[in-house]
């Protein structure tokens, strides 16, 4: 049965894209209902609303708020001797709530869709991914289904605090246990792999950054401006290697089938053919087959400040025409896939 | 007089360009004087020309934000010396913000015009006011001008220099932290 994924990565204000990405996928491929919806940071505040129906909604959210409607900063020394984050994220909480009316969540517990949402816990490290449905863990992630309301907005919440910037927030935890979340984008930028390993027959995946940005021509002389810098690194590296990984492995499948028809127009009978490609139960290409992965992203930064903290209506209503524009051009011609040039 | 004072203190910031709060504007959450409560600790110091050379005071004060990100009210406390003659001090304070200091990732400190009354135990009150200066919500420093009076009749300017921090600066609860406690 066709499941195609939507993914969509972490980039603050920068979702503006992904919403113009989606857009253009509902209008261009209306059949191609997405069944798998998984959201990292802001696509964690995304593709579950897509998921419900609402990307009018989403829409009206990414081209509207404005930074106080999602953080509230204060005095900094303050801050970092005393709290968690370096901003209070209860305006961000407020929307969350609004939003997810308990009508809304109940259609997202009874909707066949897998929904899922992604975090990182403090305490152990790992990737928890918390969602609508049961599943087992797959490849090392931990997958929980929420209990109830609260849980579920808590868990998206969690995945959209960036950490320092923003507190984490506390699931399922005890006295004796404290399990504190944060954004997934600090391990998992973009859940290529998740959709993969919840069997998604296409992906369509945006990732809010992009592939690769000219050299800038300026001299950083502050130890503040050069962390900033190295966040955006570890972050594009962790990007990086959660595209990789998957069309590697895409690659591969891909090879496999191309060997494959090769001997079969030689003459060679399917019986020898796939005696020839028997493994070992454990081998990861195994009666598997390519995955269209489409991933579309921007083709130069798209702004919206540090950590994409920054959240202004005209800017984002500008990134939502260009990814309704990337997507567009995209479709229009896909460019090959290489694991190499993600 | 105190009164006069204060008016002229206030003309003068906004003539500096300090002034440059609109209240009805300040939809977000101030980001300087927040609500609560504040306890500065203070050492003040300067030269005073009617009692010998010195007077001093280290003071204890609790101040509550009354108009957030604009204005605090409070009272002090104080063991001080007036030239050599040991005293105890207490009056009130207002503390009305000029200018904040800010980074793009929010305001380290600010500017704020006081306003003091104090009484001491050797019978000179004194009125007067000043800049005081807060980083990080921590540390204080001022530059304040007082007029002593007794009720024979007033005497000339003290200078006052002083230094300070903010007492209980305690880390804040998990639960106060969660951003859907309070929402």
């Amino acid at each position: 049965m066709a499941a195609p994924a939507l993914v969509i990565s972490g980039g603050g204000s920068k979702g503006a894209f992904a919403v113009g990405v989606t857009n253009f996928i509902r209008e261009r491929f209306p059949e191609k209902e997405h069944t798998i919806l998984l959201g990292t940071s802001t696509g964690a505040l995304i593709a579950p609303l897509v998921a419900v129906g609402q990307l009018a909604l989403v829409e009206r959210i990414y081209t509207s708020v404005r930074t106080e409607d999602i953080i509230t900063k204060g005095n900094v020394v303050s801050r970092l001797l005393g709290s968690t984050s370096l901003f209070d994220a209860r305006p961000l909480a407020r929307l969350i709530d609004n939003t997810w009316t308990p009508a809304l969540f109940q259609q997202l517990m009874a909707s066949q869709k897998r929904v899922y949402v992604t975090t990182v816990c403090m305490q152990s490290g790992e990737v928890v991914y918390w969602g609508n449905h049961d599943a087992p863990a797959l490849n090392g992630f931990t997958v929980y289904k929420v209990r109830d309301r609260d849980e579920w907005i808590r868990a998206v919440m969690a995945s959209a605090c960036q950490p320092v910037f923003m507190p984490p927030i506390e699931l399922r935890s005890s006295d004796g246990t404290p399990r504190q979340y944060f954004d997934g984008g600090l391990r998992e930028y973009i859940a290529v792999e998740m959709a993969i390993a919840l069997d998604a027959t296409e992906i369509h995946a945006v990732a809010l950054s992009p592939a690769q940005e000219a050299p800038e021509n300026k001299r950083y002389t502050s130890a503040f401006g050069i962390l900033e810098k190295t966040i955006d690194r570890f972050s594009d590296d962790v990007g990086l290697n959660d595209l990789r990984v998957p069309l590697l492995i895409n690659s591969a499948l891909r090879r496999i089938g191309d060997a494959k028809r090769k001997l079969k127009e030689k003459g060679v009978s399917q019986a020898v053919i796939n005696a020839c490609f028997k493994a070992a139960p454990d081998d990861p290409f195994q009666d598997k087959e390519e995955i269209p992965i489409h991933l579309i992203r921007p083709e130069a930064h798209l702004g919206g400040g540090p950590g994409g903290l920054t959240f202004d209506p005209t800017e984002m209503r500008g990134m939502l025409r260009k990814g309704y524009e990337r997507a567009q051009a995209y479709f229009a011609a896909p460019p090959p896939t290489d694991p190499f040039i993600v | 007089m105190f009164c006069h004072t204060l008016l002229r203190l206030l003309v003068a910031s906004q003539c500096l360009g300090l002034h440059s709060i609109r209240i009805s504007a300040q939809a977000t959450t101030p980001t300087e004087f927040p609500k609560g409560w504040r306890f500065p600790l203070e050492l003040s110091q300067g030269p005073t020309p009617n009692t010998g050379t010195y007077a001093g005071w280290l003071s204890v004060g609790a101040m509550r934000t009354v108009l957030p990100g604009h204005l605090r009210a409070g009272v002090l406390l104080a063991p001080g010396l007036f030239g050599s003659q040991a005293t105890g001090i207490g009056g009130a304070r207002l503390a009305w913000r000029v200018r904040t200091f800010t980074t793009t990732m929010g305001s380290w400190g600010n500017l704020q015009l006081a306003a003091e009354h104090l009484w001491s135990t050797q019978g000179t009150a004194l009125v007067g006011g000043g800049l005081g200066f807060e980083a990080g919500e921590i540390i204080l420093a001022g530059l304040k001008a007082y007029l002593p009076y007794t009720t024979t009749g007033t005497g000339p300017v003290w200078l006052q220099f002083s230094i300070g921090l903010h007492l209980c600066r305690g880390k804040a609860s998990p639960e106060s932290e969660d951003p859907f406690s309070n929402p």
